[in-house]
């Protein structure tokens, strides 16, 4: 059913069968299982991916424009719209690299702003509309993403003093919960993300 | 068998219809002398279908078929608006159709139609996309009408199923839509718009067996009319939706329904055709980008290597001395 394409590419349309189900055959995305057989659910080309233990992962890469919602577990950037005593309400604009077309509205909760004393935490100290964080996706309510920056790599990465708003300088972090303007020396509390170098992850992993 | 029986009118206090109902409208009569009567073997349209059109979206499909033009827009999925809207554990599609106020001429029925037309177009769909994948999310498809010709619920199942796969929504299967309606003993498969109002003037009574034999046979048996509208799955042949509108008996059921899956396999390798041409089309656009992304890349290795070995100011000087303006 499918065509060879010039560089050995196997192009599929949803609904095409792709292989049967095999004990060392995972599905991959875009795919899906039905009557013991792989079928394609998005349009693009197949790939097979070696994965250890002698597995193979058959999944669909569509070209062009890629579809992202963010999932438990992902690292997302987003924007404070709102404090409220309890809780925060944010936007979520980017997931883990990939920027987004249309925002996401995300949660964070009084509870979920930092890992020690829960209980002390003060929405307004830790931080103002308009600041730009990294959270972690909890959970997917009915109307919006629960996030948290229980962690010290999450928190504010990019904020504004509030009376120097209009010179747009971002304040520099001073300790794990403090940033400074660097033009009138303000000092704000905020729940600073201790952001790693890009150099530092490459090691890593 | 249906039988005729006089109905009651609350409307008309008392007075019955029965008159006026089960005899054939003057204008239908011409109506249908007026039209082109199919052979033995119905005419079969060749559809124009362009997926992709609008670049402000992310999924766009545009299709033509016979006079009816329609063009669906898929966006990206988005939170729920109201959370009573929410089902158990599956997505929510929500269809808008409009029609172009050039589109048809009747514009009193109109603001009906698409709210007939949206809730049909979203029942034939659901079966079709993986809900499960955009939980709590809802999946806004809008349709816009420009041209009104018959058929246009099977074209925008069709147009939306384009829409659907371009905008990289998981589907289970590739959707296709036809429409065929029988009118005495006349089988027009994709009707026009002539034909399907001509049905629709029908649908209050019965279509006796010819006008010349009505005073005669009053109980004969009433002549089949109808109107199927059928989208079907071919993978697993499996019916989307089906909608039936008229008197059928159930052999010619099963006669429509054969016509219209006929007619769906053949639109389905036309579907197949366009997209296979897009992929291939936008994967060679893809690993153009990336060779690009590639020669920057390298690019700027060449310049932080140079850095590396030169210094700045000396990186300075050179690169300054290669620009032509400056050389001038």
């Amino acid at each position: 059913m499918s065509s060879e394409g010039d560089e050995n590419t196997v192009v599929c349309l949803p609904g095409e069968r792709l292989c049967r189900v095999e004990d060392n055959v995972v599905l991959g995305i875009g795919t899906y299982e039905q009557n013991g057989y792989i079928y394609a659910s998005k349009s693009g080309v197949v790939n097979i991916e070696e994965s250890g233990e002698n597995c193979q992962v058959v999944s669909v890469h569509k070209p062009g424009f890629h579809l992202t919602i963010p999932a438990t577990g992902d690292v997302v950037t987003a924007r404070v719209l709102v404090t409220t005593p309890k809780f925060a309400k944010c936007a979520i604009f980017c997931v883990r690299n990939v920027l987004l077309e249309s925002s996401y509205r995300g949660l964070l909760r009084k509870e979920d702003v930092r890992e020690t004393e829960k209980d002390r935490v003060d929405i307004y100290k830790s931080f103002k509309p308009g600041d730009v964080i990294l959270a972690r996706v909890i959970n997917q309510m009915e109307q919006s993403f629960l996030i948290t920056t229980a962690e010290t790599e999450l928190g504010v990465v990019v904020a504004y003093a509030s009376d120097a708003r209009k010179t747009r300088v971002p304040m520099v972090p001073v300790g794990w919960s403090e940033m400074q303007c660097p033009l009138t020396t303000i000092k704000e509390p905020r729940k600073v993300a201790k952001v790693l170098p890009e150099s530092s992850i490459n090691i890593i992993k | 068998m249906l039988r005729v029986t006089q109905t009651k009118n609350a409307l008309l206090d008392g007075a019955t219809i029965a008159e006026d109902l089960y005899t054939t409208p003057k204008d239908c009569e011409e109506g249908f002398e007026s039209l082109e009567l199919p052979g033995k073997n119905p005419k079969k349209l060749s559809p124009l279908l362009r997926a992709g059109v609008l670049t402000t979206v992310r999924g766009s499909a545009y299709m033509e078929y016979g006079n009816t033009k329609v063009m669906a827009i898929v966006a990206p999925p988005h939170e729920l608006m109201r959370a009573t809207a929410r089902r158990m554990n599956m997505g929510v599609i929500n269809c808008f159709v409009n029609f172009a106020a050039f589109a048809t001429g009747e514009l009193e029925s109109v603001p009906e139609r698409e709210k007939h037309l949206g809730s049909m177009l979203s029942k034939a769909l659901e079966p079709v996309v993986c809900r499960t994948e955009f939980l709590n999310f809802q999946l806004d498809i809008r349709v816009l009408i420009l041209d009104d010709d018959g058929c246009l619920l099977s074209t925008a199942i069709n147009c939306c199923g384009v829409a659907l796969v371009e905008c990289g929504i998981s589907t289970y299967d590739l959707v296709t839509a036809s429409t065929a309606c029988i009118y005495r003993d006349n089988v027009f498969l994709n009707p026009t718009a002539k034909e399907e109002e001509l049905l629709r003037k029908h649908r209050g009574g019965h279509a006796l067996a010819g006008s010349e034999n009505s005073s005669s046979t009053t109980t004969g048996a009433p002549q089949e009319h109808g109107l199927i509208t059928t989208a079907s799955m071919d993978t697993f042949d499996q019916l989307a939706q089906c909608q039936q509108c008229g008197y059928l008996s159930p052999g010619t059921y099963v006669k429509l329904l054969d016509y219209t899956l006929a007619i769906n396999k053949s639109l389905r390798q036309i579907i197949r055709r366009v997209l296979t041409a897009r992929i291939k089309e936008q994967h060679e656009l893809d690993v153009r980008e990336k060779a690009e992304s590639a020669l920057e890349d390298q690019r700027l290795a060449e310049i932080i290597e140079r850095l590396g070995r030169q210094g700045l100011d000396e990186f300075i000087q050179s690169t300054i001395k290669e620009d032509p303006f400056v050389k001038r």
